[in-house]
């Protein structure tokens, strides 16, 4: 069966690991889940951690763009932290349109950016 | 999940559901690692391999193929080669299903044409009625 | 032939006169050969108008003189002309083949056949003697046979069968294998035997279309020592035309040595690409990759791996690439590097290129290029300069919104 991703709240932010060999159907409860605890939980904002994924494919990252969608739609906002070196080279190659995604190296990092995003109402370029 | 030695260091994996997708991933890229490419290879091969296996569920009847796995040796060169085949109605124009943006289930349309620039030889073979083979080989640097 | 009767002898011997003078007169007529006649002793009976153009002599210099006149005193010290009519008088017909001399002195290598004629009961009544001026051939084949044998790679002709007609002296050398072990064999002797059964198909499809070609172009071809060794091997192929058909010259070189140069220098060029491609860290949290010399494909591709390897090791959030060392920045490297800057986008780096010239910036907006996560500066060090800023900016806003979040964080 599929694997369980649990998700964190810490204070007003959610997070969520993704990690290991992950297959459709668990990507796709994630994305249902989250949009639900950040509705639910009323969070500011969310980090993504793909730091586990060692592949991700265009599937995988449509889901990580649509769940960043749709938590902005919510009044929230997500960052991606800790995509792979290997991975981020091979999404872009793979062409796979991730360029308005707010990213981050770490967990550290990207918290200080969903604050500065929360602080400043918008993106920085 | 069947995977079978068809014949000497050739691993099989059938594609009949979305479980198998991390069977091909993983079997590539055990299969990448023994051929010795490098981590970033790799992760573009399995990432081009989990592309071809996803089309087959999305497009072959039935959603059913399999891919044959294997090392390649030319010369000096070492690689990995994946040979992607299904029975479903194969593809019509394949140079348009090359071009990027195209697609015929309103998905990104990256399959195809992503894959290609992720690995270093890919050919296809389709006609209509007879199915579809996909023929991707990534070598060592 | 009619047998003349006794009545028409006179008619009979004019009728094989004739015969005669017409054969005399063919012989005559045949230019480019000597016919010459000699009795049973070996001396000129007849002299043809060919052997008078090929010799120089005239009949009446010829007729009654020893055929050893023609022969260069060296052969006639070693006995080879009483030798060459020894050996037509026991077996018929006897090859004659060197040097002769014209009257004039100069020499020309003579190639014939010697043939000896018997009477009713089977005495031998005289020899003919047919030759020609094989001078050019000879040379031809002189300078072949030297051509070959100070041929620097093995050189093996083969016959349309398979069978090896002739090696040269590096053959031997480089096989273990003395030419008479070798001529007469089937070629696929020094092909290894896991290739030997595929072979002969190969090699009848190159007869079929004969032209010049290196052998199994892009493979690693191997080939047999007579010892089993095996070693790698080039090997190009040519077709020679002869009387006998059509041989083939295979020309093999060992290229064991190139092939570990060649690794050799594999090896030195991708230590090479290591260091031309130093990521340095500039400051905390800031990395510098300056790009210098020319970028092809593998060279970009590792800059970009090493590159974006760093930046996760370090954790850095700006990156510094400097491209002013670069010569020629093409629609290839532009697009490669924008997609380094996308990588490190994803990764969570800002991207700040320095030195870019006019006609790069030119180049890169053709291309579309999405410059909204790119910055340039025209020097390293105004580069520089931002990528501190960038990360003092970034640390500040990250303090005074940490003071916020902890304000948020207790109500």
């Amino acid at each position: 069966m599929s694997q369980i991703v649990p998700i964190l709240r810490i204070g007003d932010t959610l997070l969520v690991s993704l990690q290991g060999e992950l297959d459709d159907t668990a990507v796709i409860r994630v994305e249902d889940q989250l949009t639900r605890e950040v509705a639910r939980t009323g969070a500011t904002g969310t980090l993504i951690d793909v730091s586990g994924l060692s592949v991700v494919d265009s599937f995988i990252a449509r889901v990580i763009a649509r769940i960043v969608g749709m938590t902005r739609l919510l009044g929230s906002e997500a960052v991606v932290v800790g995509i792979q070196p290997a991975v981020a080279i091979t999404l872009v190659e793979l062409g796979v349109p991730m360029g308005h995604l707010d990213t981050a190296l770490n967990a550290e990092q990207g918290l200080t950016l969903l604050r500065r995003l929360r602080a400043n109402g918008h993106r920085a370029g | 999940m069947a995977t079978e030695l068809a014949e000497p260091r050739a691993l099989v994996v059938r594609i009949t559901a979305e479980a198998d997708l991390i069977l091909v991933r993983q079997t590539l890229r055990s299969e990448a690692i023994a051929a010795g490419l490098g981590l970033v290879d790799q992760t573009k091969v399995v990432t081009a391999g989990s592309e071809l296996a996803r089309n087959i569920l999305t497009y072959a009847t039935g959603g059913r193929g399999d891919v044959r796995i294997e090392q390649v040796h030319a010369g000096e060169r070492r690689g990995v080669r994946a040979t992607f085949h299904d029975d479903g109605p194969g593809i019509e124009d394949i140079e348009l299903a090359m071009r990027d943006g195209f697609s015929t289930r309103g998905s990104l349309g990256l399959g195809l044409p992503g894959s290609k620039r992720l690995v270093d030889e890919m050919t296809v073979t389709s006609a209509r009625g007879t199915g579809t083979t996909v023929v991707i080989v990534k070598w060592k640097r | 032939m009619p047998t003349p009767r006794n009545g028409n002898r006179t008619a009979a011997d004019r009728a094989a006169a004739d015969r005669l003078r017409g054969l005399e007169a063919m012989l005559d007529a045949i230019a480019d050969y000597a016919v010459i006649t000699l009795d049973a002793e070996g001396r000129v009976a007849r002299w043809s108008r060919g052997a008078e153009a090929l010799t120089g002599h005239a009949p009446a210099e010829a007729i009654g003189q020893p055929a050893a006149m023609l022969r260069t005193a060296e052969d006639r010290d070693a006995g080879l002309p009483e030798r060459d009519l020894a050996s037509a008088r026991a077996t018929g017909r006897c090859e004659v083949e060197g040097w002769r001399l014209r009257g004039d002195g100069r020499r020309y290598w003579a190639r014939g056949v010697l043939t000896a004629m018997r009477d009713g009961q089977g005495r031998v009544t005289g020899f003919v003697e047919v030759t020609h001026d094989a001078t050019a051939a000879m040379r031809a084949e002189t300078m072949f046979r030297g051509l070959l044998e100070s041929a620097p790679d093995a050189i093996v002709i083969v016959e349309e069968s398979g069978r090896i007609a002739l090696v040269n002296r590096k053959t031997e050398e480089l096989f273990g294998y003395g030419r008479a072990q070798l001529i007469g064999h089937d070629v696929e002797v020094l092909v290894p035997e896991r290739f030997r059964a595929q072979h002969p198909a190969l090699r009848n499809g190159f007869f079929a279309a004969a032209r010049a070609r290196p052998m199994g172009a892009g493979l690693e071809l191997f080939a047999v020592r007579r010892d089993g060794s095996e070693f790698p091997v080039e090997i190009s192929l040519s077709p020679l035309e002869t009387d006998s058909g059509i041989l083939v010259s295979a020309a093999i070189r060992d290229v064991t040595e190139r092939r570990d140069q060649l690794r050799q220098l594999r090896r030195q060029r991708d230590e090479i690409l290591e260091l031309s491609t130093p990521v340095i860290q500039v400051w905390d949290k800031v990395l510098a990759l300056p790009i210098i010399g020319t970028l092809d494909s593998n060279r970009a591709a590792r800059l970009t791996e090493s590159l974006l390897e760093k930046i996760a090791e370090r954790q850095a959030e700006v990156i510094i690439l400097d491209i002013s060392g670069v010569p020629t920045i093409d629609t290839m490297v532009a697009q490669h590097l924008l997609k380094t800057v996308q990588a490190a986008t994803l990764m969570g780096a800002v991207s700040i290129m320095s030195g870019v010239r006019p006609e790069t910036a030119q180049a890169m907006v053709h291309l579309g290029i999405d410059i909204g996560h790119l910055r340039s500066r025209s020097t390293l060090r105004d580069a520089l300069q931002l990528a501190l800023q960038i990360v003092r900016d970034r640390a500040g806003d990250g303090s005074r919104a940490e003071r916020t979040v902890t304000g948020e964080g207790g109500l």
